[in-house]
């Protein structure tokens, strides 16, 4: 190094405390799936720096079928984590001290997916069939089953999606961004296919969330909310710049051993993109409404997952949902 | 467009453009059938190789299939200890080479009560044998399609292939049986037995197809995923479906969709691998529903054929050069005479006859045609060369009849006034011939002191025979006339001569009459001829008397008549050929004698001289734009009386 060089580092080390930022605030997030692009806004933020001009180093821990995120965030092993709306508030209903801090999701991705062979039309004529749900989102198609006042034999599998393609079940739940491209992917075509969304059969349950235990909250606001803001300029980012979040989210999946496609990621972003920041409708991003709040509170009470539901204040403490 | 090009030009254009047809069509069908033929055989060949792939791949997953199988049957119909179905699991793992690993996994509770998993599995690693236990609360095994698939379909499945990070990130699919067995007198569940086999073999298996320098095989799974092919990123990344999503290719999707449906089938796509076109072959593998395919460069395919057509195209190139430096000799040879024909033409159409022609001595039309321009450049000299002689013939006919003009106007006299010295007579005429010698004539001359002969007349036709006759005839009269001959006497000789030694038929009409200049007696004879005028003091323009009369040379012996008349003192004689009164105008109107007469009466005090030039003239006039059709002669004798 050259001596003029050399000094200049020096200096500039000498004077950061005195000039430069605050120290960073450290803290840890568990996505609840394996990299893709689901997660394109918090790559988004960790790629382009987003968290550190928030004042955050924040370590992504990497998710999955074996990190089941509720017990992590209970344990401690992670400050933040992503669930679902109905999984947190749950968890919230059954003592579980944790608190959403925001809502990503604003409108339901979830749908079901028959063959048109098997003759459904609407939702009744579904009423005897099998039905597979991954292990865990079981009220979801309970919540349906009281609504359309039908039964149906539901089965649990780690995912649904092969039984159904070799016909063991007739109707699988999907995800827009995700299931329902890979059932298209598989050599099934869309006219081919008949679907319902949750959105449409008034079970529009938002979904992916952010959450914390409430100690983490009250100690360290600032972070919770620099976090989450954080979070939402990844996602715009993420959208204006797809193909930047695609690469982001590749590297991680490669990183991971998970399949990438990028057919099958820019899908799962753009469909990430009509929930996060639906066209229609009155929606804040981020924020939680009240309405569908009491919604999943309802839901639960009536599949039997909780008998109350905690109050609102108690439960979210992200940004006020703007009425427009 | 052609119509204005040369001869060698146009045999060149269609010759070689006929050739280049011909030859077109003809490698064209050449082409056409030895592909068709290649491709079938290509086919065949595929079919062939990708049949003994798949056989190849079966064979393994039958004999993969059969221990497993056996086993679910075993465990259905037996009973059996913990440590049996270990030492069972073992055992399979150990003797059969193409598992890699084995599990027994069980309905939860139902092998043990106390145990909602039990699934021992075994499995290789490196030369050793490893064992564990399946399943826990974050591995639920029945919630897995290996487990769940076979569970709820009732039927052995293999799974889609997977990669198990465990044994090194190798890809695995496995083989799983449900098994059953009868519980309380009712079938029930168990669970599967499974067995794991690598897949690294049939990606080797599949990788090691080469066809010729860039063709490949490719396997795909039942939903369509790559299991094998040369792209690395899409094994176990994409399935075919995804693929052609993010290519933009249709026709990927449908042979995928024929693929995983168990089709089979030969079909031209672009390759995914080199952006060529590719013939694939494909065909499902019938344990699992798998498809391998192979992928045969066209251009590799085809190279052989392309190299022989293009051979063809360069022999037809230079056959086609050939052909054109043949057609332009032959051309040439043609075309070359006819421009040197053309040439010495234009010059021969200048006059120059004696212009050699070019190949009258070649066999062909071209020195047929040659030839016949040589017989015309003959004939055209012969024509020429008589013309001249006849144009001379004609200069020389023509340069006498001027001369005979010039006898002719010899004859009459024509020097006025002729007899300056008689002042009783004031005598003009006149005679504009229609051609260059007339057959009209006039005359006057003294036969003795005081007698006046005078005469007009018209000899039937024009030019030189008129102009002889008439010279006779003058001749003639002036012979026969003399001191005591009367006027009939005179006329009735001339008759008789003219009758006797002329034979062409021809006649002449003639006036003659004698004029006693000291008296002013008149004796005159009519001999066919108009009629001539008196201008008179007392009666004004007064014809003479007509008669019965016949003209000369016709009758012999016609009796003629001569009659009597006595002149006063400045009366006028007007004598005049019927080219005056027969004039004819533009609209075929003739002068006739209304006119003359009239004009008589207006000149009849005028000296002879401008009576017969104001006639003259108004006779031009009348004339005027039309051809002059017959001589016209005027003669006008004024007798002043003897005393002045």
């Amino acid at each position: 190094m050259k001596p003029l060089l050399k000094w200049i580092v020096i200096a500039l080390f000498l004077t950061a405390p005195v000039t430069g930022q605050p120290p960073l605030k450290k803290i840890s997030f568990l996505p609840h799936w394996l990299p893709q692009a689901q997660f394109a806004g918090i790559y988004m933020a960790e790629d382009l720096n987003i968290f550190r001009q928030h004042g955050l180093e924040v370590t992504i821990q990497r998710g999955g079928p074996n990190e089941p995120p509720l017990p992590a965030l209970m344990k401690g092993k992670v400050d933040l984590t992503s669930v679902f709306l109905f999984q947190g508030l749950e968890a919230a209903g059954r003592g579980k001290p944790l608190v959403n801090i925001a809502q990503i999701g604003q409108r339901a991705a979830l749908m079901l997916v028959a063959k048109k062979t098997t003759g459904i039309e609407e939702p009744r004529d579904m009423a005897g069939m099998y039905l597979g749900v991954w292990q865990g989102f079981e009220l979801l198609p309970l919540a349906f089953f009281k609504k359309y006042t039908i039964r149906m034999h539901l089965i649990s599998a780690a995912s649904p999606i092969n039984l159904f393609l070799r016909e063991g079940i007739a109707v699988t739940t999907a995800m827009r961004y995700n299931e329902y491209h890979t059932i298209l992917a598989s050599g099934l075509n869309a006219d081919e296919l008949v679907t319902f969304n949750f959105s449409d059969l008034g079970l529009d349950f938002p979904e992916d969330g952010l959450y914390c235990l409430a100690d983490t909250y009250e100690s360290r606001p600032d972070v919770c909310e620099a976090f989450t803001a954080a979070v939402l300029q990844g996602w715009r980012a993420a959208f204006a710049q797809p193909d930047r979040a695609i690469e982001s989210v590749r590297r991680r999946m490669l990183a991971a051993h998970v399949p990438y496609s990028p057919a099958h990621q820019y899908w799962m972003l753009k469909r990430m993109q009509d929930i996060i920041l639906p066209q229609e409708g009155n929606h804040t991003m981020g924020a939680l409404k009240e309405s569908d709040f009491l919604s999943v509170g309802n839901m639960l009470i009536e599949t039997g997952a909780i008998t109350t539901v905690p109050p609102f204040s108690a439960f979210y403490k992200g940004k006020k949902h703007a009425e427009k | 467009m052609l119509k204005n090009k040369s001869i060698a030009f146009k045999l060149i254009f269609f010759i070689l453009l006929s050739s280049a047809l011909i030859f077109s069509v003809m490698f064209g069908y050449d082409y056409w059938m030895s592909r068709n033929i290649i491709l079938k055989k290509v086919r065949e060949n595929a079919a062939t190789l990708t049949s003994a792939t798949v056989n190849r791949i079966q064979t393994v997953l039958t004999a993969a299939e059969r221990t497993p199988k056996n086993t679910a049957s075993f465990l259905a119909s037996s009973h059996f200890s913990d440590h049996d179905l270990l030492n069972l699991l073992k055992n399979i793992v150990e003797t059969t080479p193409e598992i890699y690993g084995a599990a027994i996994a069980f309905e939860p509770y139902l092998f043990d009560k106390n145990r909602l998993h039990y699934a021992p599995y075994y499995y290789k690693q490196g030369d050793s044998i490893k064992f564990t236990w399946l399943g826990g609360t974050d591995y639920q095994y029945h919630l897995f399609d290996w487990y769940l698939i076979p569970r709820v379909l009732g039927k052995a499945i293999w799974s889609e292939p997977y990669y198990d990070e465990g044994a090194g990130n190798i890809v695995m699919t496995t083989f799983s049986v449900p098994f059953y067995k009868e519980l309380n007198g009712k079938r029930t569940f168990m669970g599967v037995v499974t067995a794991d086999i690598s897949l690294d073999w049939l990606q080797k298996l599949i990788s090691n197809i080469r066809i010729y320098d860039h063709g490949y095989g490719f396997l795909i799974s039942q939903t369509g995923s790559w299991i094998t092919h040369p792209l690395q990123d899409l094994m176990m990344n994409e399935t075919i479906f995804s693929t052609a999503e993010w290519r933009g290719d249709d026709q990927l999707r449908r042979i995928g969709r024929d693929m995983i449906q168990g089709g089979s089938d030969f079909i031209l796509i672009r390759s995914l691998v080199y952006d060529q076109p590719h013939w694939i072959y494909y065909m499902p593998i019938p344990s699992n529903g798998w498809s391998v395919g192979v992928s045969i460069p066209q251009n590799e395919l085809m190279a052989d054929l392309n190299r022989l057509l293009r051979n063809l195209i360069i022999i037809a190139v230079l056959a086609v050069c050939f052909l054109f430096a043949g057609i332009t000799v032959i051309a040439e040879s043609i075309t070359r005479p006819l421009r040197a024909l053309v040439k010495v033409t234009k010059r021969v159409a200048t006059g120059d006859l004696e212009t050699p022609i070019p190949g009258a001595d070649i066999g062909d039309e071209v020195g047929q045609l040659a030839d016949a321009f040589v017989h015309m450049t003959h004939s055209l000299k012969s024509y020429i060369h008589n013309l001249t002689e006849t144009t001379a013939a004609k200069e020389r006919i023509e340069s006498e009849l001027k001369i005979a003009h010039d006898i002719q106007k010899g004859i009459l006299p024509k020097i006025f006034p002729p007899y300056p010295e008689k002042k009783e007579l004031d005598i003009y005429a006149t005679l504009q011939p229609a051609k260059e010698v007339g057959g009209d004539f006039y005359d006057f001359y003294f036969v003795d002191d005081r007698h006046l002969c005078f005469t007009i007349g018209d000899v039937s036709g024009k030019g030189v025979p008129a102009s002889l006759l008439m010279a006779v005839t003058t001749t003639l009269l002036k012979a026969k006339a003399g001191p005591n001959a009367t006027p009939d006497q005179v006329l009735a000789r001339v008759n008789s001569d003219l009758c006797e030694e002329q034979q062409s038929n021809m006649f002449v009409t003639a006036f003659f009459g004698i004029l006693n200049i000291y008296s002013g007696q008149l004796t005159y004879c009519n001999a066919g001829h108009n009629l001539p005028y008196m201008l008179t003091k007392e009666n004004g323009v007064v014809r003479f008397q007509k008669s019965k009369t016949l003209v000369l040379g016709v009758f012999d012996h016609f009796p003629y008549t001569t009659f009597e008349s006595v002149l006063q003192p400045r009366e006028c004689i007007f004598l005049y050929t019927d080219g005056v009164t027969e004039a004819m105008n533009i609209r075929s109107e003739l002068f006739n004698e209304d006119r003359l007469e009239s004009l008589l009466r207006q000149y009849a005090s005028l000296p002879a001289k401008d009576l017969i030039e104001k006639v003259a003239q108004s006779v031009h006039v009348f004339e005027s734009g039309a051809p002059q059709a017959d001589d016209i002669t005027i003669v006008a004798i004024r007798w002043n009386g003897s005393e002045t």
